[in-house]
Order: C-alpha cells, then structure tokens, then sequence
C-alpha cells in the first residue's frame, strides 16, 4: 500500500506488526497502538529499535513524514513501553520505629532494656529485672512514699521507655542509704559483691513497711484485672506479704514419745504459724546436717527444708528431746519466691584466724519449668486444691474420651463390628468415671461450707501448681564474688511454640539479662542452670500462680 | 684396620678437594699422576681409567710442552678432536658431573695458558686450532671457570676467529648440548646488560652485533628443542623480543606455550612499554596461528582495542566470529561491527542481548527458579539462641524497621538478580513492600526492580513503567534507577535508559537527577559513548553551588568514570580535574566528593603510565583531598598490574602515623589489593604486608584492611582470608567490623559458601541492637546469596587474564564507600549499591550449537593449574569431576571437555562456549 509503513513493535514480551501512515502523525500512530495494546496513549513511550529514525523518545509533535523509509530496511521497528497499570497507594502509611518517640520505641523493640553495671551491682540489677515481671509489685511502688521504692519505680519507668540500657545511679544511691552493708568497700575502694537473696529480702522488708493498706494492695491487683477480698486479705496488712508472705503452719511432735500412744496424747504437738516470703531448697542437709541426702531436684530440697528435727524441752520428759518439726503451706502466695541454700558458712577452726570461709555448693539440684506444691500445703489447703485438681483431671479423661468417642465414630462408618467392642469398653470408662467424680463430689460436700481462704489474688480453681518465671543466678566458686544475671521468661510467647525434645515441657522464650546485655534464649536453657558445673547456676527461682 | 681405613679417608677428601697438593703427596710411584686415582678412587672402573688417559695424552699432545717438533699442528687438531669428541659424547645423569669434564678439569689452566700463547700466531691452522680451542674452553669453563662469564668470552673469542676462516662452521652451539646453550644465554644477558652500564646504546645493534649473532642462533634453537621459556627470557634479557616474530620455527605445536609465557611474564616487566610489546606479540604470534580468539584475549589484556576491527576482518570463520563478540560482551567492550550479513546477530552478541535468557536457561536446568525472600536467607529460625524476638511472625503487630526494610530490599534485589521474579517487588496488584520503605529506602525498593528484572531489557521496562508515573518523587526516581540497572552490560538498539533517563538530567528535582546519573552511570558503564559524556559533563559543570549541587556532580563524576572507564578520555579526565580544583572547601568537604575522585581514577583505570599527567595535575589540589584523589588515581591506573615499586610507594604512605585526615592512607591500602589483584605471589604478598598494617599502624589504615582483603579475593572465599575477615568482623571499632562484614559479603559473593553463611547469621545476631552492623551483615547476606548462587562479582574473566573494567569500577565504588559508611551507604546513598550489578556475571559455563541452542557435553571442572612455562603438557586442572553443562565455575576454577566428539572455539572456556563437531572424531569402538 502506498504512503503506509510496514512496522514491528515490540512491546514487552509481545511483538506487534502494524502499519501505519507517516502523514497521519504521531497521534494516530499511538491510537492505534492503544487499541493493540490497551496501553493509554499519554502513557506510551515509543523508542526507535530501527537506525535512522527519530533520536530518544517519539514526541507526539515530531512528524513521523519528514524520515526518508526507504533508507532504513523494512519493517522498521520500535521499542513501546508503558503499561496499563498503575500504582496503587498505600493502604496505610507505614509506621517506621525509627520515627518513633522512644518510649514507643521501647514498646516495640525486640528486647527489653538492661541496667549497667555501676560496680558489682550485678546482685541488684539481677533481682531488679526479676522482680520487674510482678506487675501488681510495679502498681503497688507508685503509692509509696519511701525513697527507695520511688526511686525503684523511677528505675522501672526508665526502662520502660528506653530502647538502651540505663543506669540505675538513684536506685543503687538509695540502696545503700537504705542497707548501709551494700557500701561496703573492698581493700582498693571499690564496691564489694553482695547476696541476691540478702538484697531481695532487704528490699522486700523496705517495701512491707511502707506499703501498708488493705486498699493500696487492692488497688495494686486490680491494676493486672484481680479482685481480691476482704476475706482473702485476712492477716495481710502489706502488699508484700500479699504477693509473697506463706503462711507457714509449724508442727512440732515429740519423737521420743512414738510408740508410747498414752503419753503422746499427754504431750500435744505444738502447732505455730509463721510468716514467711520465700521457701528454702535445702542442699546441703538444712540444719540436721548429719542427715545426707543427696539432694538433686528442687522438691527434695525443698521438702528436706520443710521437715527437720529439733531438740526442744518437752514437759512430758521433763527434759530436752528430739521433735520432729514439719511446716506446711497454709496459706499461698501470688509469688513464690525460692531460695537455694547454695552459700553456707564453714567453720575452719584450724586457719589462722580459725573463723570460717563462705562456701558454695556446687551440685545440681534440677527443677522444671512448673512447681506443684501441694505435697508442701496443709491439709486444709489441700482439700481445696484438690476440688481443683480432680475438677481438672476430670475434664482432661473427658476430653480424651471425646477424642476417642470422635475416633470412633470414624471408625464406626467403616466397621461396625469393632464398634460393639468400643462401645463397651466407654461404658465401663464411664462407670470409672462416675465412681471417681461420686468420690469427689463426697470430699467437695465437706469443705463447700467453710470455703477456705488459701491465699491472696490466686486465679480461680487454682490447682496448686506454680510457673517459673524468673531465675536469679550466680556464677562463681564463691559467694563474695562471681557474678549475678537474671533470667525472666518473656511477656509475649512467640506463636510457634514447641516442646523440649524428649520431654513434656513447653519451650518458651526467655530473656537473660547480663546487666545492660540482653539477650534472647529459651525454657530449655533455663533448666541447664541447675548447677553442677562452672557455669551460671540458679540461686533464686521465682514462681507464680499458675492458671 | 678401621683407623687407617679412616685416615685414608680424611685424606682422600683432602686430595680431591685440592689437586695441587697431589704433587707434594710423598707417593715413590714412576708415574705418579695415572695412579693417583687409582689410590684415591678405588671405584673407578678401567673404561674410566683408559678415559682419563687417553683425554692426557690428548691434552699433551695439544699442549705440546716439550715443543716437540714431532707434534704438528693437524695432529694437534686430531687431538682437539677426541677431546671434542668426548666431551660431546658424553652422557650422564643430571645429577653428576660428565666423566670428560671431570677429567679434563685439572688441565683447564693449563689449556687456558695455551690458548693464550697461540694468540701470537696468525696461521690459518693455527687460527683454526685456537678457534676450535676456543669452543672447548667455553665448554670447559661454563663449569670450572671462577671469572665471570668466561665461558662467553672464549666463545666470542672463538666466534672472531672462525670469521675469519674460510669454511664456516654450522651448529656450532647446538651440539655442545643443551645445558650449555642454557649457560651461555644466560652470560649472554648479563654480557648485554654490562654493555648497556657502560655507555652502549641499547637502540643499536651494532655494540652487540657478536652477542645479537648467536641470539640468532639460540632462541630459534631453544624453540625448536621445547625450550621456547628461555628463548623467551634471552630475548628480553638483550631486549629483543621483537625478534620472535621473525623466528620461523613457531609453529601450531608450540606457539600457545610461548604465547602463554609472554603474556604471563608480561605481568612483571616494570616498563609498560615492555608489558605492551610483549602483549602485542603474543597478539601477533596468535594471529599468524589463526588464533583469533587468543589474539583477542592479548589485544583485550593490553587494552588495544583498535585492532578488533582488523581482526574481525581478517577472520573468515563465523562461528569463530560469534564466539568473538560473546568475549567481547563478557568483557563489556563497546564495540559495533559495521558491515556483513551477519552484522546484527553478532553485534547482539557484543551487545550480551542473549544474557538473560542464557541464564535463565541455566537456571531452569538448576532448579533455581523459586523466587527468595529475604527471610529465606536470614534463616532466622537457625539462630543459635532462639532469635525469636527478631522473628517477623511472632506478632502481627510488629512495626516495621524502615532500615530493616532496606536491607531487606537490598537482599531482595541482590539474590532474586536476573530472575525476573520475586516475592516482594514484581507481584502484580500489591506494592506493601514499596511503601514498607522510607524515602531514600522507597527510591532503593523501586530501584530494585532493575536488579530483580536485570538484564530483561524489553520485558522489564513495561513492569517497571508504572513506577514511574507515582506520585511520590522517590519511587519515580526509583523506577529512573532501575531503568538503568535494567540495562547494565546490555545493549538495545532503543536505548531505553538514555531516552527515558536524559530528561532528569536536565530537570530540576535533586534526587531525579542523581537517580538518572546513576542510573546511566550503570547502564553504560564502560561504553563511552559520547551523547551520554557530553550530558553528565553539564551535571558536573553546573555553576550551582550548595551540598545538593555538590552530590549530583560527583555522581555525575562517578557516572562518567563509568562510562568511561578506562578510556583515559582526555576531555572527560580535565572536566573532573577542574572540579576538583575549583570547588570551595566546603564542597569538597562532602563526603560524596570521593566519588569525584573515583570518577577520575576510573577513567585511567589499568592504563598505568598515562595517569601520570592527571596525576602531577591532581596534586596541585591543596584541599586535603588531593592527597586521597592522587592515591587513588595511582592505584586505579595500576590495577591488576602486580607493580611491585607501587605497591612499595603505597605502603610508604602507610608509614606514616596519622589518626585524621588518613583518606589517602586509606586508598592507599586499598590500592596493594587493587594493584596485586590478579596477580598470585603479588596477592600472596600483599596479604603479609596487612598482616603487619593491621599490628602496628593506627586506626584509619586498619580500618581499609578489611576492604582490601575484599578486592583481592572478590568471589572467592578462601578458607585463610574468611578467618581473618571473620576475626576483623569481631573487632571494637565500628567501621573495622563493618567493613569487615561487608567484605565477607564480597569476598563470598554469589558462591552460597555454608561457613560464610553460618558466619554472617551469627553475626546477625550477636550484632542485632547495632543497626549499622545489621545492615552490613544483611547486605553481606544478600551479597552471599547473589543471583541464588549463580552470578558473581569476580572482574576477572578469560582464565584470570582478563579484568573487566566496568565490574571493577562498579565493585570499587562499594569499596571506595567503605571508607566513610557511616555517610555514604548506611545514609542515604545505598542506592550507590546498585553499581554492583555492572560487576555482576552469571557464573556458568553452557555449551552451545552455532545459533545458540545448548549442545550439553561432558566437561571437566577441577582446580586451575599454573602451567605456564612447565615441560611437556602439564594438566591444566587437578581434583577436577566430570559434568554435563551447564556446569557452574568457581573463581579458581577450569573446565575442559570431556569429550573429543566436540571442539571448542573459545580457548577458555567460560561463560558461552560454541562448540563444533570434531572433524577426526573417531567414535570407539566397543
């Protein structure tokens, strides 16, 4: 056809011929790609492939006339970009951390903040960042009114809103004021390490005194969505001995009288209640030190520590005798704060200066990640722990009955025969059952109407068992030196939660703080701090209530 | 019996140590001098005995002491005879020395006292005798002699005096064996080099007309009997070289190993004028072989790329043609073939337009093709302490870390290069990630595009268009970027990058203008094509002045080098220069103003003596960056050259101890890596001389350590320079640890190297509250995991001969940033990154048919092995396996066929391979 140009367009991927008529005008040329190509013709931009053609980019007033074809060789070809798509906006403007104030920043950021080291306050920083996971201890610092604990509650606010790690200057300045044995000095003048455990219970002997008022311990759980009540609060003036005092039911019998029923009723056990803040794992043998046993978990220490001899006058003797001493738990505590008795004092009567040295013990004592204690509660306490308990049991053989019912009417679609034999065997299960939940509806009906109070801001059908959420540690051959971290277990659990291999126990993450180093690390690394070698071994573990 | 045994011993080694005390010896023997022997070595059979006898009574003869009247002068001749006779008959192992020297040695004196009485005479047969004398004394003394060079000097004596006889001797070098032409070429040299001290003018012949007469004679000789490396060494000992293009025994047997030997000894002349003789007679030798492909290889080392077109014309072979322009696409040359039928598809081939289609091809055949996220590289689910803080699904509700994104953009267009696919970027409908990015970060995401659709000219542009219609300015310069990353290393006859980018140019919006600089800095690195030069010269002579002005014309600066690189482009190199001389303090106080510098060096990048009038320019720079520019600049125009008196200048400057303004320390250690890379004892050196940098000099040159390691082993994880960089990368100092971690990045580029990985991954994390070193290890990551393990950065290609000039400008445009991080790439100009696409290449060796379809043969892939100058034919690979191409090399790494069915046409082979059908295939019979 004369006046009309063969071309060959490329076009992406696609190839396009057409031809076209150069008088007609850049403009009727990009219409009639449009239609080729659906490409919007402010939107095409057409290059030569071609030698000879325009330079650059086709603009719409160059006259396509003016080339001379018959130099170039036919088809002539050109490039067109453009497509008919467009960019969509944001459907929302993206938050950048960076543009954040720091206190959001804090919120977000992947660790929580560490507190510097200000010479051998590792004791302190550790049980700090321990105690910073009791939220209803936070809330309580606010009502207070003595320096120390406001100062603490300044720590806290600071590193809540600091990405960084800060350093604790007021909080330690007032430590000191406040325990003038942390001032110590070593021969060159630097501060001397300390104890953990003397420092938490320091500190918690501070906060006792100052945060005073049934209404302050209150307002203090309600801030985390607990109600507590009068009733549960009974014998608690203090928000310390809420969240950590145990009631501790001593109970002293007569050894020497076994055996002989006549005068043990003559000599009645002596019943004492005491306040404690913390249970002792016991190591080493606790004060009967003649009795070894090897002590390798935590329950074993435990129980060593809550049962023990004593010599004590009885009446009936008329003379000092052996008593066995059992405490029992009458009362739990929102937090249960454990210490192992890993430091010890030895006498060294054959040294210089026959004084002693402060000893470690080295030996692992494991634990898990939970902590039942209902072997170490009262009777009374057990009753109502029991209710719990059963309740629970009860609904996990339900569950699996569920599952095994549902199993079966799987089965049932395919084979009939097989379902008569199940069929059967449920109903003896149920039977099992019954007989089980009768028994315990029994021990129910007994203590319903007196409805015992067995501890301050504990969920509801607590059973007994207790989390571990925070460890202190310490790692050193011995206790006037070494250094303390903390490991708290994190706020929020990452989604793909698994077991540790071989064994029941979640694996959750945690957060080891090395004074201002933090870093993430798991439940599994957690139980390797048991002790036993050179390596961080737990001196405080603290639990709480579990749901 | 056992101390006498002893005492004959201690004197049996005194006598033979010291013949002359054999006199004195109180022996009451008639004839004590044949019986000496017989005493002192008892081993000695009778052949030997009646040897050395008859060798006396030669020399006795000859000598003639007694003058008896009996002994003429033709019997005097008949006994040189024997003696000749013997000494050229004689055989032995390598390790003894001939029984006839042996024997000869206590007469040497002797026939030298004699020589010099016949002298006097001027009788033919005296002349002859005293001439033939003369031949047997150089023999003699190329082991007895202590003066120097005396056995030439008997020969040069003997030459005179056959002149003027009559009858002409042939062979008379040749025959006295080969051990001693060796000798006497090497007197020959330091003969010649005497000459050339005392005042003999080395452009004429004439002083050295005896000693050029028997070069004549040698290296043809030491050719034709596989000793073409001394014939070699001679002919530059007496700077003759050009003479082997005369010699007419270099033939298709044993041209390659002469060829290999210049250009591989080329790499130490410290004359370039040398290095380029010896490069353009490699050239010549292989093009009278017609060997086209390797005299291509010697014009391109010596960077003579005049001679392509003559080339080109004298090869009638097609095949052998395409197989030329797929070089000269390897090694971006710029080149246009004007006529010919089969001008388009070759000049396609040179324009690499194949490129991404090849290596998509490859990718396939790999299983490869699964687009990457970042996450996928991060493995952040292997952390060794439970990264889960950082995991980016613990909770929805995490907020996005612009920096982090960037690196994870970064990562994105890295290891997804050249796909054309990816989980990010290229999804239709969704641009999240584009927005998950913060200004700069946003123009670096759509920038990205260019790198994920590299190569894919044509398609790539039509996903990249929407970009540029965005509202915001950063994605529009973003989407001008990857315009032009799109089109690295590949021509188009449309060109895209120069319609769409030219407009920026000359608008006003700032970061469009230094997107669109870039982006053509990228696009044509290494083109030098004019329209281009003259639009960026305008950036960079902007009379505007401020911080802005001062950005845009150093990356114009930078673009320009680029694009020149290597052209030493005269107009180019004043425009920079005189920016550097006429901006304010305060300008060049930028930290970008290093990119000018850069610029300039790049210009003269591996062209060694022709930067020396820039260089004298740049130093008239007061400003504290004229130090670090002419550093620079020196050490780019030496780069790859191995010369051992910079490399000395270099750590000269090193010696000083400086804690600020140390810039040019910097280049300066830089540049040992930059000048030794490529080179292997110069690289094996210059690693010692960091070691002692990193012990006693103070930060700033420490800090340029790391960088320089990553210039010497770019793409190639060596087990020793990994261990350090992975020592360096623990260090205090941020900018050490940081350039160290970038430097693993690129020292591992594109090699998946496990050990690298595990490195970086624990440096993630023990580095994770420091954004800085983050990012770096991020980058490293992507730079890792490059094109998914089939790309890398290494500019050196064609069996390590060749260096790229656009790979090592665009490398060293990351490892000029190096020096100041903290302003440059981990501030707002990552997108500098970018210019590591240019030095990106696919890693692969395919095997082809004439129009490219894969012809998949068996090759062998093992370790290269230094052949050059080795007897016999010495295997060219060791450890190697056997694979069916496509086959992926590493840096040290050479394949062969495997079979015999095929030939190739390249000599290296990498990259694309054409192979044909071996005419003298035989298959084997079962």
């Amino acid at each position: 056809m004369p006046g009309t140009i063969d071309a060959k367009v490329k076009w992406g991927k696609e190839e396009i011929t057409l031809s076209f008529a150069p008088e007609q005008g850049v403009k009727a040329l990009k219409t009639e790609l449009e239609e080729k190509t659906g490409v919007p013709v402010d939107r095409m931009k057409i290059m030569p492939k071609s030698k000879g053609l325009w330079k650059g980019l086709l603009k719409d007033e160059f006259d396509l006339a003016s080339i001379d074809y018959t130099k170039i060789k036919p088809p002539i070809q050109f490039l067109l970009m453009g497509s008919a798509a467009k960019l969509a906006a944001p459907k929302t403007k993206t938050v950048f951390v960076e543009d954040l104030p720091p206190e959001q920043a804090a919120k977000v950021a992947p660790e929580p903040s560490g507190l510097n080291n200000l010479g051998n306050t590792c004791y302190l920083n550790s049980v700090l960042q321990c105690l910073r996971a009791v939220p209803v201890l936070r809330e309580g610092l606010s009502s207070s009114s003595s320096n120390l604990l406001l100062s603490l509650k300044n720590t806290y606010n600071q590193l809540d809103s600091s990405v960084d790690s800060i350093s604790p200057m007021q909080f330690v300045i007032a430590t000191k004021m406040a325990f003038p044995q942390f001032a110590q000095t070593g021969p060159g003048g630097q501060p001397m390490q300390q104890d953990a455990e003397e420092f938490f219970s320091g500190l918690l002997g501070q906060a006792a005194s100052s945060l005073e008022g049934k209404e302050l311990i209150k307002k203090a759980y309600k801030s985390t969505n607990i109600e507590v009540t009068d009733k549960e609060l009974e014998g608690i003036s203090n928000l310390v001995d809420a969240l950590f005092g145990i009631d501790m039911e001593e109970t002293y019998t007569c050894d020497e009288l076994d055996g002989n029923e006549d005068a043990s009723s003559k000599e009645p056990a002596v019943v004492r209640h005491d306040l404690h803040r913390k249970l002792v794992c016991n190591i080493q043998g606790g004060a009967d030190s003649s009795s070894q046993i090897n002590v390798t978990h935590i329950m074993e220490g435990v129980s060593l520590a809550l049962n023990g001899k004593v010599e004590k006058h009885s009446e009936v003797l008329q003379r000092d005798a052996i008593w066995t001493r059992k405490q029992r738990i009458a009362r739990l505590p929102s937090v249960l704060a454990v210490q192992f008795g890993r430091f010890y004092w030895k006498e060294t009567p054959d040294s210089q200066d026959h004084a002693g040295v402060k000893c470690k013990v080295m030996k692992p004592v494991a634990f898990n990640g939970t902590l039942d204690i209902y072997d170490f509660c009262s009777e009374k306490v057990q009753k109502v722990l029991k209710k719990a308990r059963d309740a629970a049991l009860k609904e996990e053989d339900d569950r699996i009955a569920k599952k095994l019912q549902g199993d079966n009417n799987d089965a049932m679609e395919t084979d009939e025969a097989a379902n008569k034999d199940t069929d059967v065997s449920m109903e003896e299960e149920d039977e099992d059952l019954k007989a089980a939940l009768a028994m315990s509806m029994a021990t129910d009906e007994a203590t319903e109407e007196e409805d015992i109070v067995i501890g301050a801001g504990l969920p509801k059908d607590f059973q007994g068992t207790y989390e571990l959420f925070a460890v202190v540690t310490h790692k050193g051959r011995d206790a006037d030196g070494g250094h303390y971290m903390g490991w708290v277990k994190a706020e929020h659990q990452s989604s793909d939660s698994n077991k540790i291999a071989d064994t029941d126990e979640d694996n959750d993450d945690w957060f080891v703080f090395d004074d201002d180093e933090v870093s993430p690390c798991k439940t599994e690394d957690i139980l390797k701090l048991k002790g036993g070698g050179d390596w961080h071994m737990s001196y405080m573990n603290f639990y709480r209530a579990k749901k | 019996m056992a101390p006498k045994g002893e005492k004959n011993a201690v004197k049996i080694a005194v006598e033979s140590k010291d013949p002359k005390k054999e006199s004195s010896n109180n022996n009451n023997n008639t004839k004590p001098e044949p019986e000496e022997p017989i005493m002192s070595e008892p081993t000695m059979s009778e052949e030997d005995q009646e040897l050395k006898e008859r060798l006396e009574t030669c020399v006795s003869t000859l000598i003639n002491k007694e003058n008896e009247s009996s002994v003429t002068i033709p019997l005097r001749l008949k006994a040189l005879d024997v003696i000749v006779d013997e000494l050229k008959s004689a055989t032995s192992s390598m390790t003894s020395v001939p029984k006839p020297l042996k024997f000869l040695r206590p007469h040497f004196s002797d026939l030298k006292g004699f020589f010099e009485i016949l002298q006097k005479d001027a009788d033919e047969g005296v002349v002859l005798l005293r001439a033939r004398l003369a031949d047997v004394l150089s023999v003699l003394a190329m082991t007895m002699s202590d003066t120097e060079r005396e056995s030439l000097k008997f020969k040069l004596a003997g030459m005179k005096d056959y002149d003027t006889l009559p009858t002409t001797q042939d062979d008379n070098l040749g025959c006295w064996g080969h051990e001693y032409v060796r000798s006497l070429a090497g007197e020959i040299g330091q003969e010649y080099n005497a000459r050339v001290l005392n005042g003999a003018d080395p452009e004429l012949d004439t002083p050295f007309k005896d000693l050029l007469g028997m070069v004549d004679v040698i290296a043809p000789f030491s050719i034709s009997h596989n000793a073409e490396a001394e014939a070699v060494d001679l002919l530059i000992e007496v700077q003759r070289l050009e003479k082997l293009k005369e010699l007419d025994n270099i033939d298709g047997k044993n041209y390659a190993r002469i060829c290999l030997y210049l250009i591989k000894t080329a790499d130490f002349m410290s004359d370039p004028d040398d290095l380029a003789e010896m490069l353009e007679i490699a050239y010549t030798l292989y093009l009278r072989q017609g060997q086209y492909f390797d005299a291509l290889r010697a014009a391109l080392r010596s960077g003579n790329e005049e001679v392509i077109p003559d080339l080109f014309a004298q090869c009638d072979d097609p095949l052998m043609k395409k197989q030329m322009c797929l070089l000269l696409g390897r090694h971006r040359v710029n080149f246009e073939i004007e006529d010919g039928d089969d001008a388009e598809e070759l000049n396609e081939l040179i324009g690499n337009s194949h490129i991404s289609e090849q290596f998509l091809k490859v990718a396939q055949d790999l299983d490869v093709m699964e687009a990457k996220t970042p996450e996928d590289i991060y493995k952040s689910h292997l952390a060794e302490t439970g990264g889960f803080s950082r995991r980016r699904d613990s909770s929805g509700a995490q907020v996005d870390s612009a920096r982090a994104n960037l690196a994870s953009t970064f990562v994105n267009a890295f290891v997804n290069a050249g796909y054309g696919v990816d989980k990010l970027m290229t999804p239709d409908n969704d641009n999240a990630w584009l927005y998950k990015n913060k200004d700069h970060g946003m123009m670096s995401a759509a920038a990205s595009l260019g790198s994920i659709l590299l190569w894919n000219v044509e398609e790539g542009l039509t996903q990249i268009d929407k970009f540029l219609y965005s509202s915001e300015d950063y994605v529009k310069a973003g989407a001008a970027l990857a315009v032009g990353i799109l089109s690295s290393g590949v021509r188009n006859d449309a060109d895209p990058a120069f319609a769409l980018l030219a407009e920026h140019i000359e608008g006003d919006s700032h970061i469009m203008k230094c997107a669109a600089c870039t982006g053509l800095g990228i696009a044509y690195a290494g083109s030098g094509r004019e329209e281009i030069i003259e639009l960026l010269t305008s950036v960079v002579e902007s009379e505007s002045t401020g911080s802005e002005a001062m950005l845009e014309s150093s990356l114009a600066s930078l673009a320009l080098g680029m694009i020149c690189v290597g052209k030493c482009d005269e107009e180019v190199g004043s425009t920079l220069v005189q920016k550097l001389m006429e901006a304010s303090d305060e300008d060049l106080d930028h930290s970008h103003a290093r990119y000018l510098c850069l610029g300039l060096g790049l210009l003269f990048l591996g062209k060694m003596e022709k930067a020396d009038a820039m260089l004298e320019a740049v130093k008239t720079v007061e400003h504290k960056i004229g130090k670090y520019a002419a550093v620079l600049l020196d050490t780019c125009a030496y780069a790859g050259s191995g010369n051992v008196l910079k490399v000395q200048e270099m750590l000269h400057h090193c010696a000083e101890h400086l804690t600020e303004d140390a810039e040019h320390q910097m280049a300066a250690v830089i540049g040992i890596g930059l000048i030794t890379m490529g080179e292997d004892t110069g690289a094996e050196m210059a690693l010692r001389a960091f070691d002692h940098l990193l012990h006693y000099c103070e930060l700033p040159i420490k800090r340029a350590v790391p960088l320089a390691l990553a210039i010497l082993y770019v793409s190639n994880p060596d087990f020793g320079v990994i261990d350090q960089l992975s020592r360096l990368s623990h260090d205090p100092d941020t900018e050490i640890s940081q350039n160290a971690i970038l430097a693993m990045g690129v020292v591992s580029a594109g090699t998946n190297n496990s050990r690298v990985a595990g490195l970086l991954r624990q440096l993630s994390e023990f580095y994770s509250k420091e954004a800085g070193h983050v990012f770096c290890v991020r980058i490293a990551q992507g730079l890792l995991h490059m094109g998914k393990g089939l790309l890398t950065l290494n500019p050196l290609h064609s069996d390590r001969m060749l260096t790229c000039g656009p790979a090592l400008g665009g490398l060293l445009v990351l490892i000029q940033s190096g020096i100041d991080l903290k302003n440059t790439i981990l501030d707002k100009s990552h997108y500098l990154l970018y210019y590591l696409t240019c030095a990106m290449n696919p890693r692969m060796l395919v095997t082809v048919n004439e129009d490219l379809s894969w012809r998949p043969v068996t090759a062998r892939v093992g370790q290269a092995v230094e052949t050059v100058g080795q007897a016999g034919k010495p295997k060219s690979i060791t450890g190697f396996q056997t694979h069916t191409t496509p086959v992926l090399l590493q840096v040290n790494e050479r394949a062969e066929l495997g079979t015999e069915e095929v030939l190739s046409l390249a000599t290296v082979l990498e990259g694309i391979v054409i192979l044909k059908d071996n005419p003298d295939y035989e298959p084997e019979e079962e």
